[in-house]
């Protein structure tokens, strides 16, 4: 952190802190690849009645995109995967026998049987404690074409359009590997993150998931869609280095994008076929619950932005993303700024009497110094 | 300590005024005999709220810092301010450590510590912990483990 160059230095520090401890660890990262990588062996092994149409495992959604954020009420994960069959979908006339397929393979395994738990577009297998695996199956989309793919809806018992890895390549394409300006300055981060993973929109689309888990904790069936808040966020996303900065912008293009009748639509931008808010037409109180959420968040955010006084910034960052999350950032900023001043690295700036970094302001240290009284 | 073999004198009003002029321009002095405050704004960090500050400086006497805009507030209305003293000013050295002596100034020495009190202040409104460390009168720790 760049001491109190900018306001926005400082808050984007706290944010990109908030973010760090939201991600998924290396280690967990790493352990959930292993055992994807197992599920696909098992899916392709010699045996396996899927063997014939070369089966594929991919991540998909934020795992691939680096986006993850630990649900609000558990310690458990979401993490969704691809498995893709070399099937023409021509030659599948009941879309949901794809489901049942994979389901029937997973269930010969001594292990996975007893995890597997049926969705409506996907086989979840539950790692207690750790996180669970959202395995989609899905079929290359001759029609479409590039990486589209098709997947069976068992309520609709139809194919669903899709394109995982299309979004993902749109969505890398317009984060464009933009980082935070803060951390042109910054000292070494939380070890959670490494520098190399901080990019600003995912850090945004970050924060917009925080929110959503906690202002629809109460009511969790109205909350808006990872992958429609992601979508968004990328559509009004124009570069920015600044993360609260940022997430200011793509807030109030959300809310400008909020057509006056009818709902918004919003398209995977990889595969127009795909409508990501479909939800929408059934749900019309959680559609009338994200415009009302969503407004509200830009209105909160602008507050934020002209706000002065730790303590005031405090609350508006407990109400949105949580109080121990919030007041944890608060104090590690201060535990932070406390080595730097043991260190002998604080300076003032001559202007506002605010506290700099020596090396930024090439003034002298404070004086050591211990408060002392009752 | 050093300052017995080399005695400094202690600083003048007048040197104490120039200094403070020359630091931090932004404080006005209203002076009297043997006396000098200081009125000014600091605001530690650029998050941080901008306070008024009074510094009262009496020869021979300890300089004292009040914040007087916006007040100082208790936390939750209950939680007593850490570090301050009975008459309000705030507590910002150690005196047995010689932190501060009248051969010092208070520009650099002084209101630097009173950004750092007042930045510690707020994270401890938003945190409910004092993380600036300090110590309390109660709690000295035995001669000779003072310091690192």
């Amino acid at each position: 952190m760049l001491l109190t160059q900018s306001v926005s230095y400082q808050l984007d520090d706290l944010l990109a802190r908030i973010c760090g401890k939201l991600q998924i660890s290396a280690t967990q990262h790493r352990l959930a690849e292993t055992r994807y990588h197992a599920i696909g062996d098992w899916l392709s092994a010699d045996g396996s009645r899927l063997a014939t149409y070369k089966p594929a495992i991919y991540s998909q959604g934020s795992l691939r995109i680096g986006t993850t954020v630990q649900p609000l009420f558990t310690q458990e994960y979401d993490l969704d995967l691809v498995c893709q069959i070399q099937v023409n979908p021509v030659l599948l006339p009941n879309p949901v026998d794809l489901l049942n397929l994979v389901e029937a393979r997973l269930r010969e395994h001594d292990i996975y049987k007893s995890m597997i738990e049926r969705k409506n577009r996907c086989l979840r297998i539950n790692y207690a404690g750790e996180f669970h695996l959202d395995i989609l199956p899905a079929c290359p989309d001759p029609a479409s074409g590039a990486t589209c793919v098709v997947v069976p809806d068992r309520e609709a018992r139809s194919w669903k359009h899709s394109n995982p890895r299309g979004f993902a390549t749109w969505f890398e394409t317009i984060a464009a590997e933009v980082r935070p300006e803060f951390k042109r300055f910054a000292e070494p981060l939380p070890e959670q993150v490494s520098v190399e993973d901080m990019v600003v929109l995912k850090l945004v689309v970050q924060l917009l998931k925080r929110w959503r888990d906690v202002a629809y904790a109460k009511n969790f069936e109205l909350a808006p869609i990872s992958i429609v808040l992601t979508t968004l966020a990328a559509n009004s996303y124009r570069r920015q280095e600044s993360v609260s900065g940022a997430l200011l912008d793509i807030l109030e293009g959300i809310v400008s994008e909020i057509p006056a009748t009818g709902r918004l639509v919003v398209c995977n931008p990889s595969n127009p076929k795909e409508d990501l808010s479909e939800r929408w037409d059934k749900r019309s109180d959680a559609y009338v619950a994200f415009v009302t959420g969503i407004r509200r968040f830009a209105a909160q955010w602008r507050k934020l932005s002209e706000q002065r006084g730790i303590p005031q910034v405090a609350t508006f960052l407990e109400e949105l993303f949580g109080e121990t999350i919030s007041r944890n950032v608060i104090g590690e900023q201060a535990q932070f700024m406390e080595a730097e001043r043991s260190a002998g690295r604080l300076a003032v700036a001559a202007g506002s009497g605010g506290l700099v970094s020596v090396t930024t302001s090439h003034s002298t240290p404070i004086r050591r110094n211990t408060f002392y009284g009752s | 300590m050093v300052r017995n073999y080399v005695k400094q004198k202690d600083l003048t009003l007048g040197q104490q005024l120039f200094r403070m002029t020359a630091v931090c321009p932004r404080f006005k002095c209203f002076m009297k005999p043997n006396c000098v405050t200081w009125v000014g704004s600091i605001q530690p960090t650029d998050m941080s709220s901008v306070y008024i500050v009074q510094i009262r400086y009496v020869l021979g006497l300890r300089p004292k810092v009040f914040v007087r805009d916006p007040l100082l507030r208790r936390r939750n209305e209950t939680e007593k301010i850490p570090l301050l003293f009975p008459d309000n000013d705030l507590c910002l050295y150690q005196p047995r450590y010689g932190e501060w002596l009248a051969t010092m100034f208070i520009a650099d020495t002084i209101v630097p510590w009173a950004a750092l009190w007042l930045y510690y202040y707020e994270v401890w409104h938003a945190t409910g912990e004092w993380l600036g460390g300090g110590e309390h009168p109660r709690a000295r720790k035995p001669k000779g483990q003072n310091r690192k």
